[in-house]
């Protein structure tokens, strides 16, 4: 209605690189999406897509995919600081931060030569040959610090495993050359025949308009927004869900244009850094008690529901809006008076009333209204496309259920724009003069994203997969780094650029390049509740301002920084004991041609049949199991809170963790390889996970010792703990070979309006009382109470249990041993199954299926 | 012990606190206990009020100092049974001075031990669950818990030692009643249960007093087996072991020798008790602590090559961490303190001279403190998920309640040196040698009075017999008295002595006590007992734990052992009381204050007619007094 053009959709990680890459080689400034399900050969160039890069959940799914069966595919990952994505990578390749496009470059170079690159029309390979002249195996291993014979093998492998796929992205490559990395990757891609087959680019849609509020404006967007504060020109200034205090580095200088801004209003849930600055604060419905929708790709339409009534007085941010404008369209003298209104606004935005100016406005009476009169676009294209007659309400209805509406859209075929020819490769530039001698990376958390996780204190207490830190931000070093400069784990490290100082603990991390600092982001706030607040360090604040030239996005890899020491030691809290197996095989691993022999031989479960004192135990129609497959496992930690969700378990906060006395049921066991960091082949894994909950042995040590009979094995094959009964020896713990029982030391406690988590159908357990996991046992009665209704014994799959639910890459299998067919006994027949700590002849009903890797350990 | 010592000096030796103005010292001593225990209980009430989380417990080390103290005060109590019982069956004669006050320390030792397994608890209020007993929803304990095994020897080997420490107790109590008026007579008189020592009350008494011995050794034997158990009956690597059972016996035996000698030798100097105390005991005191020590070495040595030997990486592992980890200086403290320290007692100069004495039994209780540290802490440090490994360090409340265990013992032990006689009276007298007493000077009459002796004139109990009484003043003549009255035809006869003397009871020809037909049944009862309850409970609602049988026999086996002890001892307890009429509300022989200090009475029962001419008899054989009873 005021026509303001200063309407800023800002997403710290918005993948401007990529956009530009795609229409620099294809003409299309779009995401292309990955199909690494279908791919025999992956190589990510530091791309975490199994943490935050675009739709983790997604990749990792489709990676699991990848990885099903018991000969793997093979997938590498090139990044100069081994990221949980890279944990989980078959070849882990280490490369000097800001050059993974010469390495891309050097491989298509030598598909090209090497006479692979049958696609190619004789004008481009010439043309390509050319481009990729300079990139001689010999001059990229200079550059980038990869051995030459490292990247032939990579080249001939992927195209000779296909289809094979390349992806790029990752905080590394988001540098001043981002745009450049990203294009070397898609010509690697274009060399090796994959774009259109794994690498694909959806076709525009006539209902991409519909979502056009939420297309993400580059950084730079943002940077001319603070311009125009500056300058006085904003008079109005509304937020929504949006921190850029906070994400935004503070050379950007937004705090000061915001001081020039007469009125600020944010929409917000959370008094984060942005909102505590506004005038008027608005507070908006969170997620769980809003309406909206999402289109993450074309052909997506996400549906979103409010799940409760909304716990506070608090008005969502749609109704709000459409009510001023009614009212303000009722008094609206066109004087020709203009405001500026600048916008900063993120997802979930629908203004459509503010773009027209003076049109009539739609009868709308809430945000609800608006949001069904855009599905009303979706169903028509929807009659329109499959001639159905289906009316909107059912339509409507079917996508309520099903979270929302989505066509398949087919892939447009893309040619490889001239322009690519043109494109120069550069080593990025880093701000900050010599002394400030080494680089330091940025990487998204994958527990609080860009910040906006830190807030929740189940994200807080969820161990990082690689450090298993908690409530903190820290630095990482090479330990080699380290020594040199006199530094050991838990320093208090200053970090000083040429925008900001820092200071945060030091961790020792051997698989890093030596010549580099990184940090995550996400902690340091100084605003947004109890959780958030004052919990480590923001590295944002350290980065220059400008954007990148090519794309305008924000340059996460882009300052040399300084590194000083505070003189004392925070050590960081950690869940970790042991950072090493030492031998006893608690995540075990097993390569494809080992997996082949054992094949040839019968498998059966090994155990100490025969050397049992009493007879076995028998079971009536249930015995409970679980089987955990470490190939899917990309340690993640979504279970352990998908436990706490479960099980009402308690957040003690960093002190009590500690002292040791978290209250996980189950935790992710995370060991480094046994070797000394310079003997690693990288070939095995550097790291392993495994998932570690109670193993409800057959033979359970825990149970005889309890003088109360607190804990016994039930006639299902749990083993059942009584709170009620416990009367808190902790025998039982002690008695606990894997650990997995926790005690509750003190009274747990869930502030206002944390209450509301609670499940109902699990007790809350007092102080004193030791308690652990059982399977979700109210999820199995319920289904037992399901099949008993039905007169049925219980389905195969019918019950889930929290972890297994939320785990992205279905690594967890839960249902009953004593049916023969069930999946859960059909994998403990598996020649990759194991028990752990099986010389103990406990008899846990979990069965962990071997990692498949390239190489055992020498 | 000096020869030179009469009757009467031990009485007023070994009574003399119980009547008189304690020292100086043991006021200081009170207050300062006091003020420590105060701390220790505000220590507690805070930790039950805010929960464990106030101690520095945590994951995977959920136990620690309090289990520490359980172990270490129940091995503190073993010397004391060691000491009263086992030096009893072999008929060592020297432990008769320090026996007592051993076996108060056991007594103490045991109810300081049995707080921290309360005081460990996550719900500590709800203690009563470990007890066996249905609870409201007719669930009993669990009998294949070892923890449910300690609940039952622990409480059987306080029953016994207690009753058996307060049998022995009796006639002194007896002797304190006759030299007491007041409050204290009152008192004195209702626990000392009417005793008179009639030598039909001193076989019984000594033949109770003989199975509680028996009873009482593999009693302490198995109470540390099982507290062992704790630990061996798990899987935990350096706690699951078939040498815990002997290994920890012998180190509780250890300390508490070291304990016997950490209380005894101040108190024997504030006490002056020289003359029963002596360098014979420290010498003998010091041997045991070679062997036991060397028992220990041994242990050590044999749990390290084990380790090594049988390649369980994981008892590998623990091993050299208990060595060379975390806790490593705390473990070489301990061998320093329980390995090498004893081994200057080679040295007969050192074994008796009680500074050195003293400062080793002190470093033998931190060697010995620090062992059970070490295994506890160490192993749960260092299990079997590596991932899971932890440390802990105690905080200031453990601490606190800690010293205020030390406070609980040393008040109670204080309380004993004020009110009760330190060294048995009735023992001592019948080490004495008899003849001697002849040339002792001092009599009761000239004696200085102990208490206010008003009262004591009057008898506490008057006899309904009748019949007549001589006095002796010596054991000699006594017997020679007994002698001519059997020839004369008298069947009637009584003899009151301040100690237990075979050559009466052989003069008098007594049969054996019936109590040993108490004993057997009683035990042979609570066998039953022991196995029948658990079978019952088990079957009555079946619970599976483990892979183990429903009725586990050898669990039970336990439990069974323990109730055959406990219901033994409160059978013999029993048929004491009946036997020698105990407590006694009407007697045959009035009570003679005499009786229990240095003189002996023998008793005619006659009618009136016949009284004088067997007081006559009396008066003749020697007796220096005589009187009619109820003549």
């Amino acid at each position: 209605m005021f026509d303001s053009q200063q309407y800023v959709t800002y997403e710290p990680f918005a993948y401007e690189s990529l956009r530009q890459a795609s229409l620099v080689c294809f003409g299309q400034a779009s995401l292309p999406s990955y199909a690494i399900d279908q791919a025999e050969f992956v190589i990510s160039f530091g791309a975490d897509f199994l943490e935050t890069w675009r739709s983790p959940v997604e990749y990792a799914r489709a990676f699991s995919k990848m990885r099903a069966g018991e000969v793997s595919s093979t997938f590498v990952q090139v990044e100069p600081r081994q990221s949980l994505t890279g944990a989980n990578a078959d070849t882990w390749v280490s490369i000097k931060p800001g050059t993974e496009a010469f390495l891309a470059l050097g491989m298509a170079r030598l598909i090209v030569t090497e006479g692979h690159a049958s696609n190619l029309s004789a004008e481009e390979t010439e043309k390509l040959s050319s481009l990729l002249e300079p990139y001689s195996p010999e001059r990229v291993a200079a550059l980038t610090d990869v051995p030459t014979w490292r990247i032939q093998s990579l080249a001939r492998d992927f195209v000779r495993q296909r289809p094979s796929v390349a992806i790029g992205g990752g905080v590394a490559a988001s540098s001043r050359e981002g745009t450049a990395s990203h294009i070397a990757v898609h010509v690697l891609n274009y060399v090796a025949g994959n774009i259109g087959h794994t690498v694909l680019f959806e076709a525009r849609s006539d209902l991409d308009d519909l979502h056009r509020a939420q297309k993400i404006a580059p950084y730079s967007r943002l940077l001319a927004l603070i311009e125009t504060m500056e300058r006085g020109e904003v008079a109005l200034l509304l937020l929504a869900h949006t921190n850029p205090v906070f994400t935004a580095p503070q050379a950007s200088r937004f705090l000061q244009a915001l001081e020039k801004v007469p009125f600020i209003v944010s929409f917000s849930s959370f008094l984060d850094e942005t909102t505590e600055r506004a005038h008027l604060v608005l507070p908006d419905h969170t997620p769980l008690e809003s309406w909206g929708d999402s289109s993450p790709r074309p052909g997506v339409h996400g549906l979103m529901q409010p799940v409760m009534t909304p716990v506070f007085d608090t008005k969502a941010m749609g109704d709000v809006l459409i009510s001023i404008a009614t009212r303000v369209y009722a008094g609206a003298a066109p004087t020709g008076q203009t405001e500026q209104t600048g916008q900063a606004e993120q997802k979930d935005g629908q203004a459509e009333q503010k773009e027209t100016p003076l049109k009539p406005l739609p009868s709308w009476d809430s945000f609800f209204a608006c949001l069904q009169d855009s599905w009303r676009t979706i169903h028509k294209q929807h009659v329109q496309t499959y001639g159905a007659a289906i009316d909107f309400e059912t339509f409507w209805h079917d996508a309520l259920q099903h979270g929302g509406y989505w066509n398949e859209t087919q892939p447009t075929t893309v040619q490889l724009s001239p322009a690519v020819y043109e494109q120069t490769f550069a080593e990025p530039t880093l701000s900050g003069p010599e002394q400030f001698s080494i680089p330091l990376m940025l990487y998204p958390s994958s527990r609080y994203f860009d910040g906006r996780g830190a807030n929740k204190p189940w994200l807080q207490e969820l161990p990082d997969p690689i450090t298993n830190a908690v409530w903190d931000s820290w630095v990482e070093i090479h330990p080699d780094t380290a020594a040199r400069l006199g530094i050991t784990d838990g320093d208090v490290l200053i970090l000083t650029s040429e925008h900001g100082m820092l200071q945060a603990p030091a961790y020792l991390y051997a698989n890093m390049q030596p010549d580099m600092l990184a940090m995550p982001i996400g902690q340091g706030h100084t605003a947004y509740g109890q959780y958030a607040q004052g919990r480590g360090a923001n590295p944002i604040q350290l980065l220059p301002a400008e954007s990148e030239h090519a794309s305008g996005g924000l340059p996460w890899f882009s300052t040399r920084v300084q590194i000083a020491q505070a003189g004392r030691r925070e050590p960081l809290v950690t869940t970790a004991g042991s950072h090493r197996q030492l031998g006893r095989g608690m995540a075990q691993s097993v390569t494809a041609a080992t997996l082949a022999e054992q094949h040839k031989k019968a498998h059966a479960e090994t155990g100490h049949a025969g050397h049992d004192m009493y007879p076995e135990l028998e079971y009536e129609q249930y015995r409970w199991g679980m089987s955990i497959d470490l190939s899917a496992c990309t340690g993640c930690g979504a279970c352990v809170t998908a436990c706490y969700a479960e099980n009402n378990i308690p957040v003690v906060g960093k002190e009590m963790v500690a002292q040791g006395r978290e209250m996980a049921w189950l935790r992710i066991e995370r060991y480094f390889a046994d070797e000394s960091p310079q003997h690693w082949d990288p070939e095995t894994p550097a790291v392993s996970f495994s998932p570690m909950l109670c193993q409800q042995c057959g033979n359970a040590p825990c149970e005889p010792v309890c003088p109360v009979y607190a804990t016994y094995h039930n006639p299902e094959g749990l083993n059942a703990q009584v709170y009620n009964r416990c009367v808190g020896t902790r025998y039982c713990s002690n008695n606990c070979p894997y650990k997995v029982r926790r005690f509750n030391w003190s009274q747990a406690e869930w502030p206002e309006p944390l209450q509301l988590q609670l499940n109902p159908d699990v007790t809350v357990r007092e102080a004193g009382v030791m308690e652990k996991c059982t399977f979700c046992v109210q999820r199995i009665q319920e289904g037992k109470d399901r099949a008993k209704d039905e007169e049925r014994p219980v389905r195969d799959g019918e019950i889930t249990p929290a972890c297994a639910q939320t785990c992205p890459t279905q690594a967890i299998t839960f249902g009953n041993r004593e049916d023969p067919d069930s999946a859960v006994s059909q994998q403990s027949h598996s020649p990759r199954a194991y028990k752990v700590l099986e010389e103990l002849n406990t008899k846990p009903a979990v069965t962990y299926l071997k990692r498949v890797v390239r190489r055992e350990k020498a | 012990m000096e020869t030179t010592l009469s009757y009467s000096q031990v009485n007023r030796d070994l009574l003399k606190e119980a009547f008189t103005t304690p020292h100086r010292v043991w006021y200081i001593l009170l207050v300062c206990d006091l003020v420590v225990l105060a701390f220790g209980l505000y220590s507690w009430m805070y930790q039950i009020e805010a929960g464990l989380g106030v101690s520095g417990l945590s994951h995977p080390v959920s136990w620690g100092i309090y289990i520490t103290n359980f172990v270490f005060w129940v091995g503190i109590a073993h010397s004391g049974t060691l000491i009263s019982a086992v030096l009893f069956l072999f008929r060592a004669r020297w432990r008769t001075s320090i026996a007592r006050s051993a076996e108060a320390m056991t007594i103490f030792a045991v109810m300081t031990a049995a707080l921290f397994p309360i005081i460990h608890l996550g719900r500590a209020w709800n203690f009563y669950w470990l007890l066996p007993y249905p609870n409201q929803r007719q669930l009993w304990v669990n009998f294949q818990s070892p923890l449910v095994w300690d609940a039952f020897a622990i409480s059987t080997y306080f029953a016994v030692s207690a009753m058996f420490w307060y049998i022995g107790l009796v006639p002194d109590l007896a002797a304190a009643r006759d030299k007491a008026a007041g409050l204290r007579r009152k008192l004195y008189g209702f626990f000392s249960l009417g005793w008179q020592g009639t030598n039909r009350q001193w076989l019984h008494y000594l033949s109770a007093y003989g199975f509680f011995a028996a009873l009482a050794t593999p009693l302490v034997v198995s109470v540390h087996s099982v507290v062992s158990w704790d630990f061996a009956m798990s899987i935990v690597p350096g706690w699951h072991s078939t040498i815990f059972a002997p290994y920890f016996v012998a180190g509780a035996i250890f300390s508490g020798l070291a304990m016997v000698l950490t209380l005894l030798i101040p108190v024997r100097r504030i006490f002056h008790l020289e003359a029963y105390i002596t360098e014979t005991h420290f010498d003998n005191l010091g041997k045991m602590i070679i062997l036991t020590s060397l028992i220990l070495s041994y242990s050590y040595a044999t749990e390290f090559f084990i380790a090594w030997y049988s390649g369980n990486p994981f008892e590998r592992e623990i091993f050299w961490y208990r060595a060379f980890g975390d806790y490593g200086l705390l473990f070489w403290l301990m061998i320093t303190c329980n390995c090498a320290v004893p081994m200057l007692l080679w040295s007969r100069t050192i074994r008796t001279h009680t500074l050195w004495l003293f400062g080793i039994s002190i470093l033998i209780n931190v060697g010995m403190w620090l062992e059970r540290f070490v295994i506890i802490v160490s192993s749960l440090a260092h299990e079997f998920d590596p991932a899971a490994w932890g440390l802990y360090q105690p905080t200031w409340v453990e601490a606190g309640i800690t010293v205020g265990s030390f406070a609980w013992f040393f008040l109670w032990f204080l309380l004993f040196l004020k009110f009760l006689p330190l060294v048995s009276l009735a023992e001592v007298k019948e080490h004495l040698p008899h003849a001697e007493q002849a040339g002792q000077s001092d009599t009761a009459a000239s004696d200085p009075p102990l208490g206010t002796q008003d009262e004591a004139a009057v008898p506490a109990l008057v006899g309904q017999g009748t019949g007549a009484m001589g006095v002796f003043r010596q054991l000699d003549t006594l017997v020679a008295a007994l002698k001519s009255l059997r020839q004369n035809g008298h069947t009637q006869l009584s003899v009151v002595s301040p100690f237990p003397s075979h050559t009466i009871q052989e003069t008098l020809g007594q049969h054996s006590s019936p109590i040993r037909y108490f004993t057997l049944v009683g035990g042979l009862l609570g066998c039953c007992i022991g196995f029948a309850l658990p079978i019952y409970t088990a079957l009555d609602w079946p619970l599976q734990t483990s892979g183990k049988p429903i009725v586990g026999l050898p669990s039970f086996a336990i439990i069974a052992f323990e109730m055959t002890i406990l219901f033994g001892a409160l059978a013999t307890f029993l048929g004491l009381l009946l036997n020698a009429r105990l407590p006694a509300r009407s007697v045959e022989i009035t009570q003679d204050p005499r009786f229990s200090e240095d003189r002996f009475g023998l008793f005619v029962a006659c009618t009136g007619q016949q009284a004088a001419a067997v007081q006559e008899t009396l008066s003749s054989s020697g007796a220096e007094d005589v009187y009619g009873q109820g003549v």
